[in-house]
């Protein structure tokens, strides 16, 4: 009996990328192949592991591929799958993509087959975290009008917000920060914006309450409370519309700490 | 009356804002327009909502008054000249600044203006102008912006906000003249309808020049505001200007007038054909200045019957139902117990079951349980497989619902009786997935890809399944 081969790679694109060229290129079987973002919690009998090496040229042939022999529009939703918080969004990937490459863009169509499902799931799914943070996002204004934002997103979709505030705020001067994942995108005004790991900020600086010195924080707020009619009120409503989650970072609307989730 | 001269600005935003609340319209979609080096902000044909307020909307838009002073005397409405309030303005400066500095921050998508109406509609139009000249010149901004039109307001001046708005609005207000002419005496259908007519037609002309490739050629009427009328017409001779290029929409009270469900959507049905608006946005009445004149509602807004004619509003407008097909003159108003489409299906059992391996997309569309996207991903996904009720779950269809309508493969989910009790009783012992607190959950949400009606592609749909 043939071992099963688990290709461990970086949980990035690029790393997910190179796994598939890898896994593909082994012609050891795709039934064989898995590919994964961590080693598995529990070891398997009859497998072993192999630690990928990110590599960006084959990370961009795989892209390539996607786009050509698939669709645009497939690489769009591979693309926001890889960003995916769900772990087993690797292997998801890969066989979405064996798929594919066998079928084309009628791929697609087949709504029903768990992989194609899957992969639409994560994209919708990263999509609405990204268009939920395109309006939660808060910006703070520091010293040097600089603007700060800080978000907690559970898919990695700082490279996507980045690039929604790259076109928005093009002129201005502004950095992103992922809390969890420590991770920066930093944009210079005019200029293309770029993403910092492992950032860390000087121990200085007092983050707590950071949102409501910015001057004009008052009169947002005051806004905010003034906008809404009394006759209505409605709290569900809102708790749906603006889950708990998003609103660490949103200072003019009531946030209950103990319901986040604890840090990895 | 009591004025106010000095007044620092966050008073200012929290009596202008108050007055604005009413509004309903917030959405930011329509447009899509990139960014760019010198300027601020774009466009997101989607729409983005930046916040929710206590009362379950959205906040998308810095929704503001250029004033609250008033020479009309609406029976309905806070600002009435007759009622004694705090009056202030902003500056035209004012307005443009707190857009800016609010839509850096990303607190907001833009700007939504509206006004009292002070010394005379050419007046506050004229100074609403200004305010919007200021902000897409001076401060380069690019994002989005909805003004009001004042009715009664000149021409010329409606024409010039409508190259430097996405959207523009006109309020209807109450759904009958009798009822306009009763509780807004200053206001007449005809000083409302026509900048209606205008704005539509602007928007054709529009379009088609952009079509043709020509630049604005007209020259410009003057401009009241004064001063600006040479800078405008160098910036129009520049470059190729939208008119209006969100679409116009117009917004309804409910509740304030005895007006019917079915007079209500029959008015909107011919503002959606006649002047092509993009929405109807429907207002349960809140009564705030108490006049003799106004019902006294017990059990507060009407929210439920709100929430019905929206359903019937996306009825109107994405499922190709008539307003006839869902009311008439004997039965003029909403079933209370059921949505609309329920409402419809209950009345015409005739025309079930439908197969769904086989009907058409509009077939589909009309039966309860099936919205716009299950309906579009049962057309894709049968060109593949034959389908069964466990593949209609997956694709979204309410089966609860749906089943006793359907068939799959010529068989019914289970064996029921395609009878109006039966169904009724079965159907109103599932509870209704009302919105949260009754409001309407997916209102007043952005609309996404059906703000201009494409169903191509079904990708990024969000927020419909309200009428399941």
């Amino acid at each position: 009996m043939k071992n099963k081969r688990i290709y461990i790679c970086e949980n990035t694109t690029d790393g997910i990328f190179t796994a598939i060229y890898d896994a593909w290129a082994s012609s050891y079987g795709h039934d064989y192949n898995q590919i994964a973002v961590r080693e598995p919690d529990n070891y398997q009998f009859f497998s072993e592991f192999i630690y990928v090496k990110t590599d960006l040229d084959k990370a961009v042939k795989v892209s390539r591929s996607i786009c050509g022999k698939i669709s645009w529009q497939a690489y769009e939703m591979v693309f926001h799958s890889t960003l995916s918080k769900n772990e087993n969004k690797a292997d998801i990937i890969y066989r979405f993509l064996i798929l594919g490459f066998a079928m084309g863009n009628k791929v697609l169509e087949h709504v029903s087959n768990p992989y194609v499902n899957g992969v639409f799931s994560m994209d919708i799914n990263v999509k609405n975290e990204f268009f939920h943070y395109e309006g939660f996002l808060r910006f703070v204004e520091l010293k040097n009008r600089i603007l700060f934002a800080r978000m907690r997103p559970e898919n990695n979709i700082l490279g996507p917000v980045a690039d929604h505030f790259g076109d928005r705020l093009t002129d201005e001067n502004w950095i992103i920060y992922d809390e969890d994942r420590q991770t920066a995108a930093i944009h210079q005004a005019r200029t293309q914006w770029f993403i910092a790991e492992n950032f860390e900020f000087n121990e200085a600086m007092d983050f707590s309450e950071l949102e409501k010195q910015d001057s004009l924080y008052d009169l947002w707020k005051c806004f905010v409370d003034s906008i809404g009619i009394k006759e209505r009120k409605n709290d569900k409503l809102r708790g749906q519309m603006l889950p708990n989650r998003f609103r660490e970072f949103m200072p003019e609307v009531p946030y209950n700490k103990s319901k986040t989730r604890s840090k990895k | 009356m009591v004025i106010s001269e000095v007044m620092d600005l966050s008073k200012k935003l929290e009596i202008l804002s108050d007055a604005a609340k009413y509004d309903v319209a917030c959405t930011s979609s329509g447009v899509d327009r990139k960014g760019g080096a010198g300027m601020l902000g774009n466009a997101v044909k989607r729409g983005i909502c930046h916040c929710f307020a206590a009362d379950g909307r959205c906040i998308s838009l810095l929704k503001i008054l250029l004033t609250n002073e008033c020479i009309f005397d609406c029976k309905y409405c806070l600002n009435r000249s007759s009622n004694d309030v705090v009056r202030v303005s902003f500056t035209p400066e004012e307005v443009a600044d707190l857009t800016i500095e609010f839509y850096r921050r990303n607190y907001i998508e833009g700007l939504f203006l509206s006004s009292g109406i002070m010394v005379s509609p050419d007046h506050t139009m004229s100074q609403m102008l200004k305010a919007v000249y200021l902000l897409r010149t001076k401060h380069k901004f690019n994002g989005y912006i909805h003004v009001k039109a004042i009715p009664g307001a000149d021409q010329s001046l409606i024409q010039e906000m409508g190259l430097l708005a996405d959207r523009m609005s006109i309020n209807l207000e109450l759904p009958t003249s009798e009822g306009l002419k009763n509780l807004a005496p200053h206001k007449s259908r005809k000083n409302i309808l026509t900048p209606m007519k205008q704005i539509q037609l602007g928007i054709k002309e529009n379009r088609n020049e952009l079509l043709a490739g020509r630049r604005m050629s007209k020259e410009p009427t003057a401009l009241a505001a004064g001063g600006e009328t040479q800078l405008a017409l160098n910036r129009r001779k520049n470059e190729f200007k939208q008119f209006v290029p969100s679409g116009q929409s117009t917004q309804v009270i409910i509740g304030a007038t005895p007006e019917t469900d079915f007079q209500i959507i029959h008015v909107a049905e011919s503002l959606y054909q006649k002047f092509e608006l993009k929405r109807v946005f429907y207002s349960a009445f809140v009564n705030t200045t108490h006049d003799s004149l106004l019902p006294v509602l017990e059990g507060g807004p009407p929210l439920l019957r709100e929430h019905r004619l929206y359903q019937a509003d996306w009825l109107l407008r994405f499922y190709g139902f008539q307003a006839g097909e869902l009311l008439s003159e004997d039965k003029p108003n909403f079933n209370m117990l059921l949505d609309p489409k329920c409402n419809w299906a209950l009345n015409h059992l005739e025309e079930f079951p439908i197969e769904v391996n086989k009907a058409d997309y509009k077939k589909l569309l009309r039966i309860p349980g099936i919205g716009v996207k299950s309906a579009q991903r049962i057309v894709s996904a049968r060109k593949h497989a034959r389908l069964d009720f466990s593949d209609l779950k997956r694709l979204g269809v309410v089966l609860k619902r749906a089943l006793y309508f359907i068939t799959c493969n010529g068989k019914m989910m289970y064996p029921v009786k395609i009878e109006e009790d039966y169904i009724l009783n079965h159907m109103l012992e599932f509870k209704e997935k009302l919105p949260a607190g009754i409001g309407g959950s997916g209102i007043y949400q952005q609309l996404s890809l059906f703000d201009d009606v494409k169903f191509s592609t079904f990708n990024g749909v969000q927020g419909i399944g309200l009428i399941g």
